[in-house]
């Protein structure tokens, strides 16, 4: 059967065919240009056989092509074109207009060779896939996977890192500290009487008060050092390379930036303080996450009992 | 590997010889310049001994490009082409002042683009010249690219063999103008060890 199909046949194969199909010659001269080629590039049959597709397509010279469909005839393997390296070999127009982030088609090329009876290769035959939607759901795929691991370590409400993501940064920290012989300090921040917040403002402002206070204290730290939030009302400061009495001034802005600030939701303006507990691995050196914790828990505990809006070393 | 007799070894390691030879041949008027192949190693290995091999015959031990690049046909596999350090570099300004093109692209995306491109000659070459000799047509898939450093445990996921066995082809190659090195390893899987012998023997029979 196979042997019985006449060129006109094979013809309406290769124009049937939902991908791009051109040959060429040894002289880069067009010998057969099929119907998906005539449609995305603009140029019919009649207008591209027996040119050469440089002419034709100048930009490829710069894309390597000549080169590469050239050791296709010296060597007799397949040449690739990769959308990853490439994007697109041929500026033909993206064919969806809805869901669509590109305006160019995006490509995947394939060169393969074409011999003659006598084993040489006479022609390259060059086949252009549309590969834009593929490529549209791997970019969607990457830009999920990121905003995943960001929301893994992220708290969603104030946007700083969330307590697992900050505690393992800490114990990393922690050991690298030991390991260079370098100083840490570790606070931990409350919000005063944040409950008066809920009760008397509602919960919708207590969440802007936590977002605020976050914001807040996030621009009064030096560039290198890390805020999270620990739970409810409770954040923790990491300041790495940083001993006591650095901490206490740190600390000390931060306080002093909260108090002298006036929080606004709606119509309604209120102040807030916070009470911090700080511990430095100076004083408490080769101390695990745990045990540091506990001391800055226990700072801010007497910064609590003792009248609150102040900063206590453990 | 119960397959792999000593004479049947000796046989396929001729047969690589002079297929590798000849696209030595064929891959000088690409590349220009002087390529040399060392003489091919054949050898049966299991899939734990990949990685150990590749760690070992690779000398330079900072980051490797990594070319994968599978064939299929009567006879299959995977080839893997790496080239330590400056090689990518090196390879790209080859290009560029022989091909006579100024490369429309980001300067990291062109050296891929070599790496990947010379690769894929080189691999096609090789196992052109050796299906060629066997009558028979390979054909492949497109080659991927990766950067690693060799004692990297990524190194050793990547490369991850699959199947009891493979025959492992193994040759080191230079390029001496440009200062390139690469080494290049073919896995032939276990699957169609059987049609490779069968040919080997027919050439062994045709010959003595």
């Amino acid at each position: 059967m196979a042997e019985q199909l006449g060129s006109d046949v094979y013809q309406q194969i290769i124009d049937s065919l939902s991908q791009g199909t051109f040959v060429l010659d040894r002289e880069m001269r067009v010998v057969l240009w099929n119907r998906w080629m005539e449609q995305h590039s603009g140029l019919s049959k009649a207008q591209v056989i027996g040119k050469d597709i440089g002419a034709l397509f100048p930009h490829l010279k710069a894309k390597a092509f000549f080169w590469k469909v050239n050791n296709v005839f010296t060597l007799g393997n397949f040449a690739f074109f990769s959308q990853e390296l490439h994007s697109s070999l041929f500026s033909f127009s993206a064919t969806s207009f809805l869901n669509n982030s590109f305006e160019t088609m995006q490509q995947s090329v394939i060169v393969a060779p074409i011999r003659s009876v006598g084993g040489q290769v006479d022609m390259v035959c060059v086949s252009i896939s549309d590969v834009t939607d593929a490529v549209i759901n791997r970019e969607r795929l990457k830009a999920s996977k990121k905003r995943l691991e960001e929301l893994s370590r992220i708290d969603h409400l104030t946007e700083v890192a969330n307590r697992r993501h900050f505690m393992e940064h800490l114990e990393q920290e922690l050991n690298r500290h030991a390991r260079q012989g370098k100083t840490l300090s570790l606070a931990i921040l409350d919000i005063d009487h944040f409950k008066n917040v809920n009760d008397e403002h509602g919960h919708l402002c207590g969440d802007k008060a936590l977002v605020d206070f976050a914001k807040l204290v996030s621009a009064s730290l030096r560039k290198y050092d890390m805020i999270g939030r620990y739970g409810g009302e409770e954040f923790c400061l990491l300041l790495p390379a940083t001993d006591m009495e650095a901490a206490m001034v740190v600390l000390e802005r931060v306080r002093s930036s909260l108090a002298n600030a006036v929080f606004q939701w709606e119509e309604v303006s209120f102040k807030m303080t916070a009470s911090m507990g700080v511990v430095s691995t100076e004083d408490h050196p080769d101390l695990g996450v745990d045990r540091l914790m506990r001391l800055a828990d226990e700072a801010l505990y007497h910064a609590k009992a003792s009248g609150r809006n102040k900063v206590m070393m453990a | 590997m119960n397959g792999l007799t000593e004479i049947r070894r000796q046989a396929i390691e001729e047969l690589i010889n002079i297929s590798f030879g000849q696209a030595v041949a064929s891959l000088a008027e690409v590349l220009g310049g002087h390529l040399q192949l060392d003489v091919p190693k054949v050898q049966a290995v299991s899939p734990l001994e990949v990685i150990n091999i590749l760690s070992a015959s690779i000398e330079e031990k900072d980051e490797v490009s990594l070319v994968q690049q599978a064939f299929s046909g009567d006879f299959f596999g995977e080839a893997v082409l790496a080239l330590p350090g400056k090689a990518g570099e090196n390879l790209m300004y080859l290009v560029m002042e022989d091909g006579g093109f100024t490369p429309d692209m980001e300067i990291d995306k062109l050296r891929l683009e070599v790496i990947l491109e010379v690769s894929n000659i080189v691999i096609g070459a090789c196992m052109g010249q050796f299906s060629a000799l066997l009558n028979t047509v390979i054909s492949y898939s497109p080659p991927n690219v990766f950067l690693y450093k060799i004692t990297s445990d990524r190194f050793r996921e990547h490369i991850r063999a699959k199947g009891p066995e493979a025959l492992l082809i193994y040759t080191k190659f230079a390029h001496q103008e440009r200062e390139v090195t690469g080494y290049l390893f073919f896995f032939l899987s276990d699957q169609c060890l059987d049609w490779l012998y069968s040919e080997v023997d027919n050439f062994l029979d045709f010959n003595t």
